[in-house]
């Protein structure tokens, strides 16, 4: 008998589709990594198992027994455990007494146990946590606390532990450390899920993987076989497996600098975002940020707009703009196309134009609105519409036309192709090509979908785990890293 | 465990000690005030144990002492039973009319539970004056019973209670209880997913914290001989608590003892102010709750 | 028969004015995010010092309602100024625990206030003199032109709020504040200046109504905190931010009250609407519009 089986899961939110029919089985002491692109609906997965959701319909039985309707208490106490990728952890407490709590039993007690303090030092130990016994969370690296927080779920000897990007925000050595710290559980009494958007960070640690698109299983079976498979290759990496460039411009190398990024590290509270970004942008060039989900590119952005605070300095024609709040930088000329968008949903699609066009005088404002509308002839059939009404593809480009509207010298844009369809991504990228070529706009964007990105770009600089790796243009791009990156 | 706490024990049995002289160093007026200090002290805490570790705010913690208060009061105007069978029904009642106004609230997330006890403070002010045959209305109560008349006898009254009560706080604020409750207020999803039933924790947490504010408000009434809106019930008394116990150092039991004191005995010393002396205390709260949001305790204990 | 029609106006003139008394606390927290629990506060204030200009200085009725609204306008930014500001940017204060702060704040804010009021005004209630005189007869009822002027004037309030927000230039603004303030500051729209803007559309608000509700029941210091629970519980029961919903709410209420009040009996007339309250919470927290 399987350790856990999953029957014709269903989840919908509102209209969303969010878990489509997902069934799978999880054998006793297997490792399986269930794998999926930002936003293909592995997390809902994830909390429909720990019961943080209850589905819309299907079955999930845990040693024969069925527990989709059990609250999450009751379902860790069968022996599911979890270890969340965003915790808070007890920060008054040290680093013993928080593998201390997870020891305890859900009983009124009114006096610790003898003994859990020597337990709770034994799994300590056995993490590598010796050092740090006595720190609290607040003083300690995110690699520790990612450590800490595997001891208390393993603290509750599970039979199944689930892991939830359990490199996500590390740095290259801790994903190292942590990758073998993961191997050297597998040889103990439990089966594991690793969820993961990155294939090739789990693809040596479990014996089998799951793969996710849009909601559905798109492929199970061993390593080789998922990463082999071509529905699963089209999702991860886009249409085809050849670079394409089809730029035709190529900025003057003596071109005005218009951006120029120095961060020297960004980071919230102990887990550091960026270390050392040095990046420029020159007038009329397109660049890309490539990198994973969580590689820092959004943390790269919300530098740029003063959203979060770092240490170095960026600067727009030669000037700072460190101090300079968000308002202020978007009037200097550059605008945000930000990955969470920032419409006003329920608000129509000519509203949220109009907003960024506070200060320009009337007639002007409309012909600013005729000309985006002549791009995005689509926003003009609905412009009437309520944001929240239009469908993702629409919603996107109505957030790039209330960039356009600025005026910008400059357009930022995070992650524009987000959980779009195929059909829509090609509007997207007619678009941009648009801007770059016919408008000369500069253009600075981040993508996870290399394809699209090195479709567009001049120049491409690399972004893993909060470092610049690579700082290039399109040919240095694909001779260094571009085929061994993508295979 | 932590030196801190260890601290914050010190300094409370320091207190201690010093409050056993009281008696023969003060004027019986002076001793008086610092009776009331102790019974407001335990309202405090009371507080404090849920806002601290569970994370809960209590706006109206004046219903359990209201009720506690009233209950006693009406008992003994009403009934030949013992004055001390008197005080534990009024905890009791205290309690369970908490377990089934207030408490369901503690399932929800976000400001509904603070809601959901401002409301109820605002109805019992309500019921006490539509009841007014029974409860006394506008004026309050006068109750036959009395601890006892010295002075001294009831100062060590109070402060046996205090100090009884700081106790059993502070053990579960130390126990498992605590640690859970603490991990529940700081992410609830990730307590449950260490298989706690948070919920049960904090109606544990609030159950307690019902209990010695219903038992202290209805030792208060029986000290003072009266029961009354703006003594018990009012949410000004409510908001000298939070004051009180942002201004002792919320989180930490005896905190809050040190706050309970200092806004008692500003008020006496503010009484030729009159009215004013609640703006005077109002403003040195908000003081505080900006430039020292961990409290005067945080002054005697070490940094991290 | 008579009772009926006694209620429909009656319930509609208390409701008119209620809607428009809660509306701003509606308002801020929708937009700004604050539960200003010194509401009540508000509206006395600004009630209190209409009335003291209109008969201590016999100051003509609207010119004196103009200070009680400025007073208004001024308590509320120096509530923005003076903590809100601090204590969202303070660094000592942990982010979970912002909200209590911002509570407690407001709270001792609003017993400030109070106190200061009964201090220089004694807490006797003050009624701001009719803005008409004269009795309405109608169907057997006596209504006076001045509760029909002040019911008029409430809902004319409601409609210049509502087509502000929705249909000036700065008024939208408002509005998309209460969807996403990063999406106002991509838009090259200063979050400071919205700030400045809502609390002073919070502080004409709450000074307009206050004046409104003190013509027809009079405030005093005391009735600070039974206001504040008015406000709190017609805007959840109305579901939190949701401005119609507190409409809404509003008339529910005010009705109920009327209905008590004729029914059972005038004593009782609060009571309803906070067990009402008490009930929603419990199994309809949302409240009963949810949010938008």
């Amino acid at each position: 008998m399987a350790l856990l089986e999953v029957k014709n899961l269903d989840k919908y939110f509102g209209g969303i589709h969010a878990t489509d029919n997902v069934s799978f089985e999880i054998n006793k002491n297997e490792i399986v990594g269930l794998i999926g692109p930002n936003g293909a609906g592995k997390s809902t997965i994830m909390h429909l198992l720990i019961g943080l959701y209850k589905p819309t319909g299907g079955i999930i039985k845990f040693n024969g027994e069925e527990i989709q309707h059990l609250s999450i208490h009751k379902r860790i106490k069968k022996g599911i455990a979890v270890m969340f990728q965003h915790s808070r952890p007890l920060s008054r407490q040290t680093v013993l007494e928080n593998i201390e709590l997870s020891l305890l039993e859900d009983k009124f007690q009114f006096f610790y146990k003898k003994g859990i303090k020597e337990q709770a030092i034994q799994i300590a130990k056995k993490l590598g946590l010796e050092l740090v016994y006595n720190k609290r969370p607040s003083e300690l690296a995110f690699g520790i606390i990612r450590r800490m927080e595997l001891a208390k779920a393993l603290a509750l000897n599970p039979k199944l532990l689930l892991l939830d990007e359990p490199f996500a925000g590390l740095s290259h050595l801790e994903v190292e450390e942590f990758s073998k710290l993961i191997r050297s559980l597998t040889k103990e009494n439990f089966s594991i899920i690793i969820v993961d958007h990155n294939v090739k960070a789990v693809k040596d640690l479990v014996d089998k993987i799951i793969a996710i698109h849009a909601g559905k299983i798109i492929s199970t079976g061993t390593p080789e076989e998922v990463i082999s498979n071509k529905e699963v290759k089209r999702v991860f990496l886009g249409e085809q497996t050849k670079i394409e460039n089809s730029n035709q411009k190529q900025t003057d190398l003596n071109a005005k600098i218009l951006l120029e990024v120095n961060i020297t590290s960004l980071s919230y509270n102990k887990a550091q975002a960026l270390r050392n970004v040095d990046l420029i942008v020159k007038e009329g060039q397109f660049v890309s940020v490539v990198g994973l989900n969580g590689a820092g590119k959004t943390s790269l952005f919300k530098a740029i707009f003063s959203f979060v605070n770092y240490e170095g300095d960026i600067k727009w024609q030669g000037k700072s703009i460190k101090h300079l709040k968000t308002a202020e930088i978007v009037n200097l000329g550059i605008s945000f196309v930000p990955e969470t968008r920032e419409l006003f949903k329920f608000m129509s699609t000519e509203e949220n134009l109009n907003l960024a066009l506070q200060k320009v005088e009337k007639n002007e404002a409309k012909k600013r609105i005729e000309e985006v509308y002549s791009i995005f002839p689509r926003l003009a059939e609905r412009k009437k519409q309520l944001a929240s009404t239009l469908s993702g593809g629409e919603q996107q480009m109505l957030t790039i036309a209330r960039a356009l509207v600025q005026k910008p010298k400059m357009i930022v844009l995070d992650e524009p192709t987000l959980g779009l369809a195929p059909i829509v991504l090609e509007d997207i990228s007619k678009v941009l090509d648009y801007m770059h070529t016919q408008m000369n706009l500069t253009i600075l964007l981040g993508e996870q979908n290399l394809h699209f990105a090195l479709r567009h770009s001049e120049k491409v600089y690399l972004l893993e785990h909060g470092n610049l790796i690579c700082d290039c243009t399109m040919e240095e791009f694909k001779e260094r890293i571009g085929e061994k990156y993508l295979a | 465990m932590l030196i801190p706490k260890d601290r914050s024990i010190i300094i409370g049995i320091v207190i201690f000690i010093l409050l056993i002289f009281v008696p023969y160093i003060f004027s019986s007026y002076v001793v008086g005030v610092f009776t009331i200090a102790l019974y407001f002290a335990v309202f405090v805490m009371s507080w404090d144990l849920l806002f601290g570790y569970s994370g809960e705010v209590n706006f109206g913690s004046t219903f359990q002492i209201g009720i506690g208060a009233y209950t006693a009061a009406i008992l003994n105007i009403n009934t030949h039973i013992p004055l001390a069978l008197c005080i534990v029904l009024g905890a009791v009642a205290a309690i369970l009319s908490g377990l089934i106004l207030v408490a369901p609230a503690l399932r929800l997330k976000g400001p509904y539970f603070g809601l959901i006890t401002l409301v109820s403070v605002l109805l019992l002010e309500q019921f006490v004056t539509i009841f007014a045959q029974y409860t006394g209305g506008e004026i309050g109560l006068s109750v036959p019973g009395i601890i006892s008349v010295s002075s001294k006898i009831n100062y060590y009254m109070a402060l046996l209670f205090c100090a009884f009560s700081a106790m059993v706080m502070l053990v579960i604020a130390r126990s498992p209880i605590g640690l859970i409750l603490q991990a529940s207020a700081q992410d609830p999803i990730e307590a449950e997913s260490l298989g706690f039933n948070i919920t049960k924790y904090k109606v544990l947490a609030f159950g307690i914290s019902a209990l010695f504010s219903g038992l202290s408000g209805a030792l208060l009434v029986f000290y003072l001989g009266t029961a009354s809106v703006s003594l018990v019930v009012s949410i000004a008394v409510v908001l000298q608590i939070i004051i009180s116990a942002i201004i002792g150092g919320r989180r930490t039991i005896i905190g809050p003892i040190l706050g309970a004191f200092f806004i008692i005995l500003l008020r006496e010393w503010l009484q030729p102010l009159g009215q004013l002396s609640y703006v005077v205390v109002s403003i040195m709260g908000l003081i505080v709750l900006l430039f020292l949001p961990d409290g005067i305790i945080s002054l005697f204990l070490r940094k991290n | 028969m008579n009772l009926f029609w006694q209620i429909l106006f009656d319930g509609f003139i208390i409701s008119s004015i209620y809607a428009v008394g809660v509306v701003g606390f509606s308002l801020i927290f929708g937009t700004a995010g604050v539960l200003n629990l010194s509401h009540g506060a508000f509206l006395v204030l600004s009630a209190i010092i209409s009335w003291f200009f209109i008969s201590h200085f016999h100051l003509p009725l609207l010119a004196g309602m103009v200070v009680g609204v400025l007073a208004s306008i001024a308590v509320s930014y120096l509530l923005f100024v003076l903590l809100i500001n601090p204590i969202d940017k303070s660094k000592k204060i942990p982010t979970t625990e912002k909200e209590i702060f911002i509570l407690t704040a407001t709270l001792l804010w609003s017993m400030i206030i109070e106190e200061l009021l009964d201090y220089f005004f004694s807490s006797n209630p003050v009624v701001v003199p009719p803005f008409v005189k004269g009795v309405l007869n109608l169907f057997k009822m006596n209504i006076t032109y001045n509760e029909i002027l002040l019911s008029f004037a409430s809902i004319l309030i409601l409609i210049i709020l509502w087509t502000f927000i929705n249909k000036t230039k700065t008024g939208k603004v408002l509005l998309a504040a209460s969807m996403s303030h990063d999406g106002l500051a991509i838009s090259g729209i200063d979050i400071k200046k919205v700030y400045i803007l809502l609390w002073g559309v919070y502080g004409v608000l709450t000074g307009l109504s206050g004046a409104l509700l003190a013509s027809f029941l009079g405030a005093s210091a005391q009735s600070v905190p039974s206001l504040t629970g008015l406000a709190f519980s017609v805007v959840v029961l109305g579901g939190l931010g949701n401005i119609t919903g507190s409409i809404l709410a509003a008339f529910l209420i005010g009705y109920i009250q009327t209905m008590t009040a004729y029914l059972i009996s005038p004593a009782y007339t609060s009571i309803p609407a906070y067990v009402i309250l008490v009930l929603i919470l419990m199994f309809k927290p949302k409240g009963l519009f949810g949010r938008f």
